[in-house]
C-alpha cells in the first residue's frame, strides 16, 4: 500500500538520521510533547522520592474525600490516600503497561511480520491467517476474554494487552519486508554471500523502523487508555494498588461532590496519551511525512 | 476475479469458525459457569445440578461447542442462560441501537474531521494546523468514560439541556455522539490530512495549477476526489469495529446497544450470548474486509490477486 | 390492538401537555410572580402521570419463580402477586389469599383465597391457578432455582375455586415466607402460550400490567384498572436501567428519575436528605455485611482466629467512614428488622483491640518474624487472599482499610477482585477461597437453614457446628414462633461468638424519591413497589 521510495539506506545512513532528527525539532509540539515524556517517564523513576506520603500504606481516615490542601496538594480520596502520592505512583504502574505492553507487541509483530514477509509461503499463510483471525475479534471483546480466562492482574493486563495488540505491527513489518526483500540492495548483498540474519538486520529491518517506530508511540497510548477502559470494565490492575485507571474508576463516583479525585487522574491520563500521541504525530512528519499508519 | 472472491469467501468462512473456536476455549477457560448467577447464593446443590444439566454445561466442552456448531449451522444461536431469551433476539433487539449511535457518530466525525484535515493539509504548519492537531488529539486522549460523564455533568446537571441517561429521542443522541465520534474525529482528520498532503504533492495537481485553474477548483476537482480513497476505506474498516467499539460510550449514557450486552453475558458467563455477538461482529469484519478487497481490485487494475 | 390503544393514550397525554403548557404560559404573563405552588394542600389524590423508576440492571426474568435478581423481583412482583407479600413494614400482608390457618400437627395449610380477583386479561383468578403455579415450579423440566423452596411440599389440593390446601411432609415454617411470597402465574395463559417467551408477554394479578420491554433500555408497565384494591392513581410506570451508578444519581437530580432504590453512595445521603425536591426513604434490612473467612482453612478453622481477626477490625471505623448514613454496626446474624428473633443480649461484642488480637494469635503459635510478618512454627507466613466482586467499591474500600489495620499486627491480606459469576462458584461450588467480603440479604424470616446449614446452597464459610446445625434444623420445624425464638436466640449466641463469619454492619435499604409523588413509603424496595398503586402524582392532571 506504501508507494514510497525504498532503501533510503543506500544513501548515508547517518545524515538520513540527522535530517529526520531536524525534521522533528521543527515539530515543536512534538518535541514538547517528548519533553513531556520524559518528565513523566522521570517522575515514574523517581515515584518513591517525591511522593510525600505511601500511596496504600499511609490512610488519613478523618480527612476522606478533602479537597486540595497543604498537607495533600492534590486532596484526599475516598479511603483517605493522599491523592498525590497515588497519582504518582500510578504513573510507574500505568507507565509500565503502556512501555510493557507496546514491547511485547512490537517484538511479536516485527518477529511474525519479518518471518512472512521475508520467507513468505506456507509460513506466511499461517502467520497472516492467524492475524486475520485475531482482528476478526473486536480487540476489546478480545482483550476481556482473555483477562477474564487469566484472571485480572498488573501482570496479565500486561500480557494480555501486549499480546493481542501486534497484528498492526506484523501487517506493516510483512508489507515492508515483502517489497524490500526484492530491491537491488538487498539482491546484491545476498549475491555476495551475506547471512540471512544480517541481510534482515543490517539491510531489511532499519528500512521498516520508521513505521514501526511510530506506530509503537502511539501504542503507548492507546495501551495507557486500555488499561483505564479495562479498570472501568472490572478487569483492570487490582485494588489497592495505585494505577491511574484505578484511581479513576472508583473516583467517577464522587465527580460531583470531591470532584479532585477524578479529575486529577482524568488529566494525568489525558496529558500523557496526548503527548505520546503528538510524538508518534512528529515522528510520522520527520521520518516519512507520506506514512498513513 | 471470481475466483478471488470465492477464495476468500471460504477463507471468511474459516476465520468465523476459528474465531467462534477461540471464543468458546477462552470463555470456558475462564473459571465459573452462568448457573450460580441464575441461582442465586443460597441455591442448593440439586438446584444448581438440575439447571446445569437442563442447560448441558455439565457436558464435556467438545460436545457442547459441536451443539452449539450444529445449531448455529442453522441460525440457531440458542438461548441466554440468565434470561432464558434467544439469542437472535438479544441481539437484534440491541443491534439496531448501536447501528444508530455509531452511524450518527460518524456523521459527527465526518462532518468536523474531514473539513479539519483538509484545511490542515492545505495550511501546512500553520497555527491552524496546530490547534486543529491538538484539538482533535485532545479528543483520543481522554478515557472515554471521564469525557461521557463529563459531559453529562455540564449538559445534563447543571445546564439541564440534554438527557443524562437512555435513547430514544433525537436529544439522546447529542452527548452520546459527541462522546463517541470525538475519537473518529481525530482520526478521520489524520487520515484525511495525509491524504490530502500525498495527492497535493502529484504532478497533475501541479499540472492543474501551472494551466491557470483556480485554486478552489484545483482542490475541489482533483485533490478532495483522489484524497477520499483512503477516507472511505478507513471508514469502511472502522464501521466493521461498530460492535466492540462502544461498549463504554453504551455503560456511561445507558445505551441499550450491543456492546454492553457482550460485556455483560462476559461477565455472567453467559455463553451463548457471548458467542452469538461474537459471531456476528466477526462476521461483519470479515464481510467489511472483503468488500474492501474486492473493490479495490475493481478501482485499481493494478492491484493483481495471486 | 393494546399498542395502538397506548398509543392514542399517549397522544391524549400529549394534547394535555400543550393545553398545560398554554395554560401555564398564560398563567405565568401577570407581573406578579407566582407563589411556590408546593404550598398549595396536596391532599386530595389524583390520577395520572409516569413513575420513572431507575435500576442498575436489566431484569432476567419476568417470571416469578425463574429470577434471582433484584430488578426482577421488584418488576415482576408489580405485575405478579403472591397469596401474601411483605410490604413496607416487613409485615405478613394478605394479598392473593384472604386469610390461612394450620393444622394442629403443623402439615395442612389452609388458605382462603380473595374473591372477584382478576388477571390483566379481565379472566377470574381462581385456586387451580395457585396449584398450577406451584405444580410448575416443583417439575424439575422448569429448572426453577426456586424449586427448592417448594421441596418440603407433599401435594397441593384445590378444594373448591377459592380453598386451596398445601400439605408438606414436615412441619414447615417458612412456608408462607418461601411459598406464600412467591408469585401466582396464570393458568390459562401459561398453557397458551408457555413459559419459554414469558418474558415478552407477563400476565399477573398486580396493579399494573406489562406493555413492553425494551432490553437493557426500559420497561414500561400501564395501569391496570380493574385492580382488586382499587384503580391506582399513576397512568404508567416506567423502569430505566443506568448501570453507571453516578448516572443513576444525578438522573435523580435532575427529576428524569423519580425513584431510585438502590445504592445512593453514603457519603450523597446527607446532600439528598437536606434537598427540597427528593426524599430519602430507609428502612433497616435483614441483611449482614460480612468478611467470609473459609473455615476450612488451616489459618481460621479455629474459632479464636477469627475472633483475633474480630479484634483487629475496627468495626465502628467501617460504618463510620463508608455507611455512616445507612449502616449500623452488627454483631450478628440478625438486624433488628427480624423483630422479636433479634435478640442482642446474646451477641458478643469484639471491640478494636490489635493488642488483644495479637495474644490470641500468640497462643495459636503466631510469631512474628523478621519483615514484621506473622509466622507459625513451620515458618508460613500469615497472607491471604481476600475476594470483592469487581467494581463494588465501597466494599473495595473497606477491604483496603482492613488491610491496613491486619498489617499492623502481621497479617497479609491481597485483595482479589474478580467477577461476581467467579465470586460465586468460590463461594458456593468449589468452595476453594481463603476470604471474600460480600453483603448478604436474607428474607424476614428468621431461617438461615440454606444460609449456614453444610446442607444449604450458600453455606457460608463452611462454618460447621453441630450444634448450630441441630437448631437450625429444628427452628424451621417448628410453626411455634415463640419456640423458634428459642432456638434462633442460641443460633445467634454461637455464631457471634464464635465469629463464624466476622459481622461487620447491617445496612439501611436507602432509596429516593422526587417531592412531586406522594405516597412511597419507606421498606424494601419490592415491599415498596407492593404499595405502588397508593402512590400519586401531585402534578398530574387529574382525570
Amino acid at each position: 500500500m506504501k508507494k514510497q521510495g525504498k532503501g533510503q539506506f543506500s544513501g548515508s545512513t547517518e545524515s538520513w538520521i540527522h535530517r529526520a532528527w531536524r525534521r522533528f525539532l521543527r515539530h515543536r509540539l512534538a518535541v514538547g510533547a517528548a519533553v513531556v515524556i520524559g518528565l513523566l517517564y522521570l517522575v515514574a523513576v523517581f515515584a518513591p522520592w517525591l511522593a510525600p506520603y505511601d500511596p496504600i500504606d499511609d490512610i488519613f481516615v478523618t480527612r476522606r474525600l478533602d479537597g486540595p490542601s497543604l498537607q495533600h496538594p492534590f486532596g484526599v480520596d475516598e479511603v483517605g490516600r493522599d491523592l498525590l502520592s497515588r497519582v504518582i505512583w500510578g504513573s510507574r504502574i500505568s507507565l509500565t503497561v503502556g512501555f510493557v505492553a507496546a514491547s511485547i507487541s512490537l517484538v511479536l509483530g516485527v518477529t511474525f511480520g519479518a518471518l512472512a514477509g521475508y520467507f513468505g509461503g506456507v509460513i506466511d499463510t499461517v502467520i497472516m491467517r492467524i492475524v486475520d483471525l485475531l482482528m476478526a475479534i473486536p480487540p476489546i471483546l478480545l482483550i476481556i476474554a482473555v483477562v477474564a480466562a487469566l484472571g485480572p492482574s498488573f501482570t496479565n493486563v500486561i500480557i494480555v494487552i501486549g499480546a493481542t495488540g501486534w497484528t498492526q505491527y506484523a501487517r506493516v513489518t510483512r508489507g515492508e519486508f515483502v517489497s524490500l526483500r526484492e530491491e537491488e540492495f538487498v539482491e546484491s548483498a545476498r549475491a555476495l554471500g551475506s547471512k540471512t540474519t544480517r541481510i534482515v538486520f543490517y539491510h531489511i529491518l532499519p528500512n521498516c523502523l520508521a513505521p514501526i517506530i511510530v506506530l509503537a508511540t502511539l501504542n503507548v497510548a492507546t495501551a495507557v487508555l486500555i488499561e483505564t477502559s479495562l479498570s472501568f470494565l472490572g478487569f483492570g490492575v487490582q485494588p489497592p494498588v495505585a494505577s491511574w485507571g484505578n484511581i479513576l474508576t472508583p473516583g467517577r463516583q464522587y465527580l460531583r461532590h470531591a470532584p479532585h479525585i477524578a479529575t486529577i487522574p482524568g488529566i494525568a491520563i489525558s496529558i500523557t496519551v496526548l503527548a505520546f500521541n503528538l510524538a508518534g504525530d512528529g515522528l510520522r512528519d520527520a521520518l516519512d511525512p507520506k506514512m498513513d499508519v | 476475479m471470481t475466483q478471488f472472491v470465492i477464495r476468500r469467501l471460504i477463507l471468511s468462512v474459516f476465520i468465523i469458525l476459528g474465531v467462534s473456536v477461540i471464543v468458546f476455549m477462552l470463555m470456558h477457560m475462564a473459571p465459573g459457569d452462568p448457573v450460580r448467577v441464575v441461582a442465586g447464593l443460597d441455591a442448593p446443590p440439586e438446584v444448581v445440578e438440575a439447571i446445569r444439566q437442563e442447560w448441558g454445561f455439565d457436558q464435556p466442552l467438545y460436545t457442547q461447542y459441536l451443539r452449539w456448531l450444529r445449531r448455529a449451522a442453522r441460525l440457531d444461536f440458542g438461548r441466554s442462560a440468565i434470561t432464558g431469551e434467544t439469542v437472535a433476539y438479544s441481539i437484534m433487539s440491541r443491534l439496531p441501537n448501536t447501528i444508530k449511535l455509531n452511524l450518527s457518530a460518524y456523521a459527527f466525525a465526518l462532518l468536523v474531521g474531514i473539513p479539519l484535515g483538509i484545511v490542515s493539509a492545505l495550511k501546512h504548519y500553520s497555527t491552524v494546523d496546530y490547534v486543529a492537531t491538538v484539538g482533535a488529539l485532545v479528543g483520543i486522549s481522554m478515557p472515554s468514560f471521564w469525557l461521557g460523564l463529563i459531559l453529562i455533568i455540564i449538559f445534563s446537571v447543571n445546564l439541564g439541556w440534554l438527557p443524562s441517561f437512555g435513547a430514544g429521542t433525537l436529544a439522546h443522541y447529542v452527548l452520546p455522539t459527541l462522546a463517541l465520534g470525538t475519537a473518529q474525529v481525530a482520526l478521520l482528520m489524520r487520515v484525511s490530512r495525509s491524504s490530502m498532503l500525498e495527492v497535493m504533492q502529484k504532478d497533475y495537481i501541479r499540472t492543474a495549477r501551472s494551466k491557470g485553474l483556480g485554486e478552489r477548483l484545483v482542490i475541489y476537482k482533483h485533490m478532495l476526489k483522489n484524497a477520499a480513497i483512503p477516507v472511505v476505506t478507513v471508514i469502511g474498516f472502522r464501521l466493521a469495529y461498530v460492535v466492540g467499539g462502544s461498549v463504554i460510550i453504551e455503560t456511561v449514557f445507558s445505551w441499550p446497544g450491543i456492546g454492553r450486552l457482550a460485556v455483560n453475558s462476559l461477565h455472567s458467563r453467559d455463553y451463548f450470548v457471548t458467542q452469538g455477538v461474537v459471531f456476528l461482529s466477526s462476521l461483519c469484519i470479515v464481510l467489511v474486509n472483503l468488500l474492501v478487497d474486492v473493490s479495490y481490485a475493481f478501482l485499481d487494475p493494478r492491484v493483481r490477486y495471486s | 390492538m393494546v399498542m395502538s390503544n397506548l398509543r392514542a393514550k399517549r397522544i391524549a397525554l400529549l394534547v394535555a401537555l400543550v393545553f398545560a403548557l398554554g395554560a401555564v404560559a398564560m398563567a405565568c404573563a401577570p407581573e406578579e410572580v407566582e407563589e411556590d405552588p408546593v404550598d398549595e394542600p396536596d391532599d386530595e389524590p389524583r390520577y395520572g402521570g409516569t413513575f420513572v423508576v431507575s435500576m442498575y440492571s436489566d431484569i432476567t426474568h419476568m417470571n416469578p419463580f425463574m429470577h434471582t435478581d433484584g430488578a426482577s423481583n421488584i418488576v415482576s412482583s408489580v405485575i405478579h402477586q403472591g397469596l401474601i407479600g411483605y410490604r413496607h413494614n416487613n409485615e405478613i400482608t394478605a394479598l392473593l389469599a384472604e386469610d390461612w390457618d394450620v393444622s394442629e400437627d403443623g402439615l395442612t395449610w389452609t388458605f382462603y383465597l380473595r374473591e372477584g380477583v382478576k388477571w390483566h386479561d379481565g379472566e377470574e383468578f381462581t385456586a387451580e391457578d395457585v396449584a398450577y403455579t406451584y405444580e410448575l415450579i416443583l417439575d424439575p423440566e422448569t429448572a426453577s432455582p426456586r424449586r427448592a423452596d417448594f421441596t418440603p411440599i407433599d401435594r397441593v389440593e384445590v378444594l373448591d375455586d377459592y380453598t386451596l390446601e398445601v400439605v408438606t411432609e414436615e412441619p414447615y415454617a417458612s412456608l408462607l415466607d418461601k411459598v406464600g411470597t412467591r408469585g401466582i402465574v396464570a393458568k390459562h395463559h401459561v398453557e397458551e402460550h408457555g413459559l419459554e417467551d414469558y418474558n415478552q408477554h407477563p400476565l399477573g394479578t398486580g396493579p399494573f400490567e406489562f406493555e413492553e420491554w425494551q432490553p437493557d433500555d426500559k420497561i414500561v408497565l400501564s395501569r391496570f384498572d380493574d385492580y382488586w384494591e382499587g384503580k391506582p392513581y399513576l397512568e404508567e410506570l416506567e423502569f430505566v436501567v443506568i448501570p453507571e451508578p453516578s448516572v443513576r444519581q444525578m438522573a435523580m437530580e435532575t427529576g428524569e428519575v423519580h425513584f431510585n432504590w438502590w445504592g445512593v453512595p453514603d457519603e450523597d445521603i446527607p446532600a439528598m436528605q437536606e434537598s427540597d425536591d427528593i426524599e430519602v426513604l430507609q428502612y433497616l434490612q435483614t441483611d449482614f455485611h460480612m468478611l467470609i473467612l473459609n473455615n476450612n482453612h488451616p489459618f481460621f478453622e479455629d474459632y479464636r482466629a477469627r475472633q483475633a481477626i474480630a479484634h483487629a477490625i475496627d468495626q465502628d471505623a467501617i460504618v463510620d467512614n463508608f455507611a455512616e448514613h445507612s449502616g449500623v454496626v452488627g454483631y450478628g446474624p440478625y438486624s433488628e428488622a427480624y423483630g422479636d428473633f433479634y435478640n442482642p443480649d446474646v451477641l458478643t461484642k469484639f471491640p478494636y483491640d490489635p493488642d488483644k488480637a495479637l495474644d490470641i494469635l500468640g497462643d495459636l503459635g503466631w510469631e512474628e518474624n523478621d519483615d514484621g510478618v506473622l509466622e507459625d512454627e513451620d515458618g508460613e507466613e500469615f497472607e491471604f487472599d481476600a475476594m470483592v466482586r469487581a467494581g463494588d467499591e465501597q466494599r473495595i474500600n473497606e477491604l483496603v482499610m482492613m488491610q491496613s489495620w491486619l498489617r499492623d499486627i502481621g497479617i497479609k491480606m491481597n485483595i482479589q477482585e474478580l467477577e461476581w459469576s467467579l465470586v460465586l462458584e468460590r463461594l458456593t461450588e468449589t468452595r476453594e477461597y481463603d476470604a471474600c467480603i460480600v453483603q448478604f440479604g436474607a428474607s424476614p424470616d428468621p431461617d438461615h437453614y440454606t444460609i449456614f446449614h453444610p446442607e444449604g446452597g450458600f453455606w457460608i464459610g463452611q462454618y460447621d457446628n453441630e450444634r448450630v446445625n441441630e437448631l437450625l434444623e429444628k427452628g424451621r420445624s417448628v410453626i411455634d414462633p415463640e419456640e423458634r425464638e428459642v432456638y434462633y436466640d442460641e443460633y445467634q449466641e454461637i455464631t457471634s461468638y464464635e465469629q463464624a463469619v466476622i459481622f461487620l454492619y447491617h445496612s439501611q435499604n436507602t432509596s429516593t424519591v422526587n417531592q412531586r409523588f406522594e405516597g412511597m413509603k419507606d421498606g424494601k424496595p419490592a415491599g415498596q413497589m407492593q404499595l405502588i398503586h397508593e402512590v400519586w402524582d401531585t402534578e398530574a392532571e387529574g382525570e
